[in-house]
């Protein structure tokens, strides 16, 4: 892997209150896979992507009185080109991207304890791909007729397509902020986004060899829409803090990867994911809360829940995250070295809401091709891990100060299996882990 | 006033880039090392069965064609041969030299009720571990089932029962599995 980054940063202050930033960005990144070749000492990598980006954006900042506003437009064009001479078929083509986008946000100020942000924003996408479709596998997703005007090129068992496609997406949110009471703050959000599908949902077409999984993507897919209602109650004591962040969100056209049974392969039999588009409603939780117990010992709660619904089936929706419980405990004390110890303990419940996508497949017991339920659904049980981290600082120079951090993932190396990683099939999660790091600010 | 106050430049970092050369997009992707068909020969005397898997799409959506050639005699001795092609490209690619040259990094597995027979051996590696692209098939009794052969790179070849064809711990990646459907008369 390699990646190549430059950017390029102007603030020009017109006079108080109004100022104009330009951004730059540029990023080259070439990323190389390798696999298992049979045959002589052939070193070339099985994907091999060259992904090159260049951003820009500017922004106008204003504030008069009460009001403040922003506005501002960005500009993105993004180039992946696959290397054909890999001699396999690459998991993304290669294709050239052009986002333009332009957002103006009002922040009104009405009093000292309230005040009202409305922001629209306008996002234009185009994308231009190239890629080499089978022609069993185009068949295979009734692509024809409906995306014949994409093909460019017949190759014998090939399409040489070009699929284009432009998006027009308007997106918008009024928030309010209100503080009451005795160190209370209140916020209210609602909120309209609009996401494109990105390439590999679109163009997905083969098998991951790290997941072993045949993951397909679909040129139908619309843009997803989510419509959220967010709200925020904070409230801060003297040692302690707590804020409490319900929310709910109806996303139209969810995107997701969804299995769907077996494709055989002269390689075998392999599970297809599939991207389809339901609609979604995702209903959650955030709780947090910090409590300074005295002067060198802090507690940290994190609660995270969401509960997801898809509202096209009347079912639940796959890979939703299970309640997780993170607790911290930490010591510090400013005269040892700003000596810092951390015990966190990690608490991730079983996802007991999940869909049935069990399937019917044969494989081979004692010789024979026997039908067996592959159980691609039930989520690991949930586990506990315990985390320590540590670190000091100390004087290298006049004014320098170094950091010297030791940490252990996972103390006591539990075996656990994360709903949310394919991987989960085939192995367990990273057991214990150390960790020395070493940071030095000049 | 002056500008150089007003104005403030950052530099976060600035890089080595290189750009390279577009490659050339009008080219498919020449697929390499990917085994379309694997035909297996069995015969004894001037009998001649020919068991053919052929999947021309490789990771597409098409099941691959499995022809038989004909049924097998009970409880007979076949001497086997297999090869594996690649047949996107014209001529044809032959594999299994490379399989035969490379044969301490490959083994291919027959796997077939037991009533339906016993397989063995008849080609060894440099370590005189097993290959399989030779073999003996002694039919069982009369009856019908599916014979499985699977092409393995890099198995553990010292496991218990690898030498013996018990791919239960064998290890490995499949580059080949197909299934063939086998009648005994």
């Amino acid at each position: 892997m390699q990646h190549h980054l430059a950017k390029l940063n102007y603030n020009y202050y017109v006079k108080d209150g109004e100022s104009i930033g330009l951004q730059y960005a540029f990023q080259f990144n070439n990323r190389k896979e390798f696999d298992l070749r049979t045959g002589v000492s052939d070193s070339r990598a099985a994907l091999d992507l060259n992904l090159m980006t260049h951003t820009f954006n500017a922004d106008y900042k204003l504030s008069i009185d009460s009001w403040d506003f922003k506005s501002g437009i960005m500009g993105l064009f993004q180039n992946n080109s696959a290397n054909p001479n890999t001699g396999v078929r690459p998991l993304i083509p290669s294709y050239n991207k052009f986002d333009a986008g332009i957002y103006a946000i009002v922040d009104n100020h009405i009093s000292d304890d309230f005040s009202v942000e409305a922001g629209i924003r306008y996002d234009f996408s185009t994308i231009e791909a190239t890629k080499y479709y089978l022609k069993s596998r185009w068949n295979e997703r009734n692509y024809s007729p409906e995306f014949n005007n994409f093909i460019e090129g017949d190759f014998g068992t090939q399409w040489l397509t070009k699929p284009t496609f432009t998006f027009h997406n308007f997106s918008a949110s009024v928030g309010t902020q209100y503080s009451f009471g005795n160190e209370y703050e209140w916020y209210f959000n609602i909120s309209h986004a609009v996401r494109n599908p990105n390439p590999s949902e679109f163009f997905s077409d083969g098998l991951h060899h790290s997941s072993g999984m045949i993951e397909l993507g679909d040129l139908r897919l619309k843009q997803e829409k989510s419509n959220k209602i967010s709200t925020s109650l904070q409230k801060q004591w003297k040692n302690f803090k707590v804020n409490i962040n319900p929310f709910l969100n109806y996303i139209e056209d969810y995107m997701f990867l969804k299995p769907v049974g077996f494709e055989t392969t002269i390689r075998g039999a392999f599970p297809v994911w599939e991207y389809q588009q339901i609609n979604a409603l995702l209903t959650g939780i955030d709780l947090n809360s910090e409590w300074q117990i005295n002067e060198h010992w802090q507690h940290r709660l994190l609660l995270s829940y969401v509960n997801g619904k898809d509202k096209t089936n009347d079912d639940a929706i796959i890979d939703m995250p299970p309640l997780n419980i993170n607790n911290r405990i930490s010591f510090n004390k400013k005269d040892w070295n700003n000596l810092t110890l951390e015990l966190q303990s990690e608490m991730v419940f079983r996802q007991t809401q999940f869909p049935n996508n069990n399937f019917i497949t044969n494989i081979i017991v004692d010789g024979e091709l026997t039908p067996v339920e592959v159980d691609i659904s039930s989520p690991p049980a949930a586990y506990h891990l315990l985390h320590f981290a540590s670190d000091f600082q100390f004087k290298i120079a006049n004014n320098s100060m170094a950091t010297l951090g030791f940490s252990v993932f996972n103390l006591l190396d539990t075996k656990c299996r994360d709903y949310l990683n394919r991987q989960r099939f085939y192995t367990d999660e990273m057991g214990r882990n150390f960790q020395i790091q070493l940071k030095i600010n000049y | 006033m002056n500008y150089l106050n007003k104005t403030k430049i950052f530099f976060l970092a600035i890089a080595a880039v290189t750009i390279t050369s577009c490659n050339n997009d009008d080219d498919p992707v020449n697929e390499e090392e990917v085994i379309t068909t694997v035909t297996t020969t069995l015969t004894n005397g001037t009998t001649t069965i020919t068991l053919t898997s052929r999947d021309l799409d490789g990771d597409g959506p098409n099941a691959p064609v499995v022809t038989v050639s004909g049924n097998l005699t009970a409880n007979t001795v076949y001497n086997g041969e297999i090869i594996f092609l690649n047949e996107l490209e014209t001529p044809a690619e032959d594999l299994t030299t490379e399989i035969e040259e490379e044969g301490e990094e490959h083994q291919i597995f027959y796997q077939i009720p037991a009533s339906l027979g016993i397989f063995g051996y008849t080609d060894f590696d440099t370590n005189a571990k097993p290959v399989g692209l030779m073999f003996t098939y002694t039919t069982g009794n009369a009856g019908t089932g599916n014979l499985t052969v699977t092409l393995r790179h890099l198995p553990n070849k010292s496991a218990a029962g690898v030498a013996a064809g018990d791919i239960t711990n064998a290890g490995g990646a499949t580059d080949a599995q197909v299934t063939y459907p086998i009648v005994i008369q």
